[in-house]
């Protein structure tokens, strides 16, 4: 069985690599805005940095219950799977 | 003002307002929604629902720069917050049963009452700490840190874990209604009566509050509510700040942080309050 902390720095790696590249790459999308706002450079950047900065927390998630699951850690991998439902909900309903 | 006009002014001032929402995460594990919103709705004269938009992806922002310095820390309490976060979750997705059994007026009240007392209890417990010796067993849901005011490894144990659940599940509630990440009654309340220590209290809500953010966010930018140029600035502002929060929160003795909380429950008292009447 993984420690605690293993995952909490697994989990944190993950966290501040997603929270890097969008950040990265909405600064490039509001670069592009201040040049041409309807351009479709800036809009393309401005959308897949939003698109990472969400999908970071979810990813988090979906790792935990994975890492829960496969350590047999079967409760905490079903809350994490039930958080991971409730996002995907979410985000059926914001498209559909 | 129309959002589709977004000058540099407006977008320098958002990023501004970032810059203090991610410090506050670093330091109090908030995402900053409770200032951002009414900044966005009164001082920009954004419509709610867009400002509710921008300060969630703020929220996930500081959620995601705070909690990767702090998982190295050993201060996020990763079983609480997986807890926790079901509670929040279910909160979030019952949010619209709220909005419907209760009155606008009566919300802004309630959590006027709730914020004023929660900072009446920690400023009675400014010299309170929850740390515990080392050798305690901190039980299924406590743990142990190295506790930066005394420089010893010490333990906690969680206490009156129901109603931790109960205000996590109110706090999901009221997130995607009102724009925040929840962390303003997490953090006193998690520090104030189911004893953890408020550093761990603050890592672990910031944590915790980008999923409840996410939650609410993923709806407004599937109904292209969110602006995405305002919130690209507010998270490049994000990082800033909350870069900046962790150099000076590493310095700050508890009793300086806890004061800190007290008088941003405060101030969000008496706003709330005022945007009652």
């Amino acid at each position: 069985m993984s420690a605690p902390t293993d995952l909490a720095l697994r989990l944190g790696r993950l966290l501040g690599v997603g929270s890097r590249a969008s950040t990265v790459v909405l600064a490039a999308g509001l670069v592009a805005y201040l040049v041409d706002p309807a351009g479709a450079p800036a809009m393309w950047l401005l959308d897949t940095g939003l698109i990472v900065l969400m999908a970071t927390p979810a990813a988090r998630v979906a790792v935990a219950a994975v890492t829960y699951a496969r350590d047999g850690e079967w409760m905490f991998a079903a809350m994490a799977a039930a958080v991971l439902g409730v996002l995907f909900v979410g985000a059926v309903f914001a498209t559909g | 003002m129309d959002p589709t006009l977004t000058t540099l002014a407006t977008l320098t001032l958002v990023a501004l307002a970032g810059v203090v929402a991610g410090g506050m995460g670093a330091l109090l594990g908030l995402g900053g929604g409770v200032f951002l919103v009414p900044f966005l709705v009164i001082g920009l004269g954004l419509p709610f629902q867009t400002a509710a938009a921008v300060s969630l992806t703020t929220v996930i922002a500081t959620s995601s720069a705070v909690a990767a310095t702090r998982a190295g820390q050993q201060l996020i309490n990763l079983r609480l917050g997986m807890l926790l976060e079901v509670a929040t979750a279910a909160g979030g997705v019952l949010g619209g049963v709220t909005a419907a059994a209760i009155a606008p007026r009566t919300l802004a009240l309630l959590f006027s009452a709730v914020t004023a007392a929660m900072a009446a209890v920690t400023l009675s417990r400014l010299d309170r700490r929850n740390i515990l010796d080392e050798h305690v067993d901190p039980g299924r849901w406590g743990g142990r840190f190295l506790d930066e005011d005394t420089g010893r490894l010490v333990a906690y144990r969680v206490r009156r874990l129901p109603l931790g659940l109960a205000v996590s599940f109110v706090a999901g509630n009221i997130s995607t209604l009102l724009g925040l990440g929840g962390g303003i009654l997490k953090v006193p309340l998690l520090n104030a009566w189911c004893g953890v220590p408020m550093r761990v209290a603050a890592a672990t809500s910031a944590f915790m509050i980008g999923v409840t953010a996410t939650s609410g966010a993923i709806i407004y930018y599937g109904r292209g509510i969110l602006p995405p140029a305002l919130a690209a600035a507010a998270v490049v502002g994000v990082s800033a700040g909350s870069a900046f929060g962790m150099t000076i929160g590493a310095r700050w003795h508890v009793r300086r942080l806890k004061m800190l909380l007290a008088a941003v429950l405060a101030t969000v008292a008496v706003s709330m309050f005022w945007r009652s009447w």
